[in-house]
């Protein structure tokens, strides 16, 4: 941890992603007013001294909106790369540790949904299995499988390699237990990294999604459909676009910086 | 004068866990035409002390501190740069350990080493490549007109470190610096890289800097020895008084912990403990942890390398 | 002789060599192991010597099937190895152990000392209690000459030699009956490495292991080995006990082999065999007696036919179409 701190830029990095999750947890109670409740009256204002960050088109507060939003921005961008992880990480495993045949098919299997851009496969599934807020979970974390297995097998393919781990099979160690005790824990900080990496990508998929209509549906709002609603009078009233379009940079940054930054420190012998 | 003049020559190391002394006042001599060898256990500072003298040291995070190198008369430590490039594969050449890292493998063995010889020696590209060719023939490649078209990997490890030799000799230079030349090699071939850099040496009288840790190859290839320990040299004699009349405690205990082929010992010969960690070493000498013959002066001071009876030089308060 | 612990029967490995367009299509076959024989007794150390590629660590990690074997018969204790099935031979692993060339790579970076030696007791059940746990691991960092301070360090915090050690340690765990040591203090210091040799030599006596260790460093065989075998491209080419292979080498590259040996005598530079070429790759074995090539002594019969392995004398056999050593000129 001392370490992790030592670099400023994690540290910022952290904090952002902390100060995000939290927001994202107690926003019903810290949002000044509440995110659904319409006003004729008060539609398309920019930012005042009632409305900080001005209201859209149904006069709903944006400050609200972007705070209640995180909480299903932030859940689908990493609860889908986790689900992704679940899946990808032992599919990658196992490809990577047994090889021939069982490898050739899930290679295959993982080369064929890369070939689609992650955003084209998920908007495929997602309107397969129609809009909602688990279809954009699933649809996020079956476009991030193929990049988990890719970089567990070959993160595994390296290490079946290593003097210890036939140290450990000349003990009499199964295979699924290698996986488990030595494989897994081995390959875990590359993982770590590409987690924290894929969650920013997660919530720029989750936004676009959401952008398109498939994503968490209205009323609920989420960054992606605040963009979309915001659209429609880009010229009257750019302030609720503009202040999710930012929420995302954040957060994409944030979680990006800390991705970095524990990429620098992988070795195990500075981590003690 | 001595073609190399080694005096009191520090690199430092400065890495996170604080100030490394890779190389702590080494100094020596070599003459025209004479071999010298390095040897010593991993961390001794024998390749740094080898890097040194064409400073090729990696700065950061070594760094030469003090001392001067002077070859031919000229210090390498404050060279400029032109005069450096001049050097590097001109009048001192290096060959590594693994012969691959020094080829480039995109490059013909013949394109290298004709390269390395128009830039030193300014000859045209027909003279060059005539050159190459002579030279893969002089260390014994078969066929070598055929071999100086073929790439790096096309080649056994025995023929590219030949390949390498034939590339650092190209340019006839003063003096080769081999860094553990035969390491990476079988033992039937190492015999052959080993007749290889003697004849050549008898040839040419290019004088060699021949780094190891493997005494056998000490013993077969040099005129005089120095043993290094923790950034120091402890013992700089002739190669025949080294093995037959070894002073320092620790150039002993080396020496008897190689297995013999002729006989056959109950039990090894050791020295107790490992080398200390290279931020954490005693004061005094510092051998003093591992040494059997320690004395109270030991802990306090520094041994001076000091001219023995048999001609030997050693760093040692109980020789001295 | 007592019953051999370890007996090996015409042991082959070969690698096919895939080509075509798709890559999947066998073009060749690399002979890695070709038809290897021996027998280790109890408390025995065989040495398998021998330069690159002769396949010297295939048949060291074939003996623990962790290269699957093509053919031929290993029997371990009586019983043959080949034939059982994946949990059979998983029980069966705590019986023989391996350490390793490398002992920066042997050791998972990520664990700890104790959890790293006390591996073979976790998986094979050998204790009760946690504590009988930690007992068992303290009086195995004993005899490999560590201490109880080191149970929750990490590999990286030793030395080569201290982790040569632990790797040691871990293969002591299962009171195995044989050790294969694969290169084990190849990478380490000479005054290290000596220390290692002492200490694998000690554990010998106090419990009976047998060794295949396999080197290429031949003052280090002469010193551990009971007998020796020297491999060349796949096969033996010779095996005798260490005094007879040292004293009167019989094949003439076992013979070039031993004078090729450096060693630390300046007076005794110039009077060694320098074997002209290179050793060739497996994948392209000359025909006959795979040394023909090489050899100063080969004739019109070494290219066709491989000799086969003879007795020289009572437990001494080489692979030479000539039945007695032949005087071979020196180099120098």
């Amino acid at each position: 941890m001392k370490y992790l701190m030592a670099n400023k830029l994690t540290a910022v990095g952290a904090a952002l992603c902390v100060l995000l999750i939290a927001v994202a947890a107690l926003s019903p109670w810290i949002a000044p007013q509440d995110p659904l409740e319409q006003s004729f009256l008060t539609a398309n204002q920019g930012p005042s001294e009632d409305h900080w960050l001005g209201t859209d088109a149904f006069g709903r507060d944006v400050l609200s909106r972007v705070l209640i939003g995180s909480r299903v921005s932030l859940s689908i961008g990493i609860i889908a790369p986790l689900l992704s992880a679940l899946f990808g990480v032992w599919a990658g495993m196992i490809a990577g540790y047994l090889g021939g045949w069982t490898d050739r098919l899930l290679s295959r299997f993982s080369d064929l949904l890369m070939s689609f851009p992650s955003l084209l496969l998920g908007v495929m599934v997602a309107a397969a299995l129609g809009p909602s807020f688990e279809s954009a979970v699933i649809a996020i974390a079956v476009a991030l499988f193929p990049r988990f297995v890719r970089l567990s097998r070959s993160a595994t393919q390296v290490l079946k390699r290593e003097p210890f781990i036939d140290a450990s099979i000349a003990s009499g160690r199964g295979t699924v237990s290698i996986m488990l005790k030595h494989v897994l824990p081995n390959i875990a900080g590359p993982l770590v990294v590409a987690l924290s990496l894929w969650i920013a990508t997660a919530i720029r998929l989750e936004a676009a999604l959401s952008f398109l209509g498939l994503g968490a549906q209205p009323p609920t709002p989420s960054w992606g459909n605040m963009i979309r609603d915001g659209m429609t009078d880009l010229v009257g009233d750019p302030w609720p676009a503009a202040f999710a379009g930012a929420a995302i940079t954040l957060a994409v940054l944030a979680f990006n910086m800390v991705g970095d930054a524990l990429r620098d420190m992988l070795d195990p012998e500075i981590d003690t | 004068m001595s073609l190399l003049t080694v005096s009191d020559l520090r690199v430092h190391l400065f890495t996170p866990r604080g100030l490394v002394r890779a190389v702590d006042g080494v100094s020596f001599a070599l003459e025209a035409g004479r071999s010298l060898g390095i040897v010593g256990e991993s961390g001794c500072g024998k390749t740094m002390t080898a890097l040194a003298m064409m400073r090729l040291i990696p700065t950061p995070p070594a760094q030469i501190v003090g001392g001067s190198i002077l070859f031919d008369g000229q210090d390498v430590v404050t060279m400029d740069a032109e005069r450096l490039r001049a050097l590097r594969g001109g009048d001192i050449a290096m060959i590594y350990q693994d012969p691959m890292t020094t080829l480039n493998p995109v490059l013909t063995v013949g394109e290298q080493i004709a390269e390395a010889v128009r830039l030193h020696r300014h000859d045209g590209r027909t003279a060059a490549w005539a050159r190459a060719v002579e030279m893969l023939k002089l260390v014994g490649i078969p066929d070598p007109a055929r071999v100086a078209s073929a790439y790096p990997h096309q080649l056994s490890g025995g023929m590219r470190q030949r390949a390498v030799i034939a590339m650092a000799l190209a340019c006839d230079p003063k003096l080769l610096i081999a860094d553990e030349p035969t390491t990476a090699l079988d033992v039937t071939i190492q015999a052959q890289i080993l007749e290889l850099l003697r004849r050549l040496q008898g040839e040419l009288g290019t004088a060699i800097i021949l780094i190891t840790h493997d005494l056998g190859v000490i013993a077969d290839l040099v005129d005089d020895v120095a043993v290094m320990y923790a950034g120091k040299v402890v013992e700089h004699t002739a190669v025949r008084t080294l093995f037959n009349d070894p002073k320092h405690p620790y150039t002993r205990g080396l020496l008897n912990s190689v297995p013999s082929l002729e006989t056959r010992e109950r039990r090894l010969r050791t020295i107790e403990g490992t080398v200390p960690p290279a931020h954490a070493m005693p004061a005094g000498c510092r051998f003093n942890p591992r040494c059997g013959q320690v004395r109270p002066e030991c802990h306090d001071r520094e041994p001076p390398l000091v001219v023995l009876d048999n001609g030997s030089r050693a760093a040692c308060w109980a020789l001295s | 002789m007592t019953a051999p612990l370890l007996s090996v029967r015409d042991l082959r490995k070969h690698f096919p060599i895939t080509g075509g367009p798709l890559g999947v299509r066998t073009v060749g076959q690399v002979k890695a192991v070709d038809g290897v024989s021996f027998d280790v007794a109890p408390g025995e150390t065989l040495a398998l010597v021998g330069e690159s590629g002769c396949g010297k660590s295939t048949t060291g990690r074939m003996l623990l099937r962790l290269t699957e074997p093509t053919s031929g018969q290993i029997q371990f204790d009586g019983v043959d190895l080949l034939g059982l099935g994946r949990t059979e031979m998983r029980l069966r692993r705590r019986e023989m152990q391996i350490v390793f060339q490398d002992p920066y790579a042997s050791l998972s970076p990520r664990q700890r000392v104790e959890d790293i030696i006390a591996e073979p007791l976790d998986v094979n059940g050998l204790y009760d209690t946690p504590a009988a746990r930690r007992d068992r691991v303290i009086d195995l960092l004993r005899l490999v000459g560590l201490d109880a301070i080191h149970l929750r360090r990490h590999p990286f915090e030793f030395s080569g030699g201290q982790r040569q050690r632990i790797a040691i340690a871990r293969a002591l765990a299962p009171q195995p009956r044989l050790i294969v040591a694969d290169e084990p203090v190849s990478a380490l210091d000479v005054s290290i490495q000596s220390q290692v040799v002492n200490l694998m030599q000690d554990l010998q006596e106090q419990f009976g292991i047998a060794y295949v260790f396999i080197s290429h460093d031949l003052a280090v065989v002469r010193h551990i080995a009971h007998r020796v075998a020297v491999m060349y491209l796949g096969r033996l080419v010779e095996m005798a006990t260490t005094d007879e292979l040292f004293g009167a080498p019989h094949h003439p590259y076992a013979q070039a082999l031993l004078s090729a040996a450096p060693v630390p005598d300046p007076d005794r530079r110039r009077t060694r065999i320098v074997l002209t070429g290179d050793v060739p790759s497996p994948s392209k074995a000359p025909s006959g007696c795979h040394f023909h090539p090489r050899c100063p002594i080969a004739q019109a019969v070494c290219r066709e036919q491989a000799p086969p392995l003879t007795e020289v004398s009572p437990g001494h056999v080489a692979a030479c179409h000539f039945g007695k050593p032949f005087p071979i000129p020196t180099g120098g």
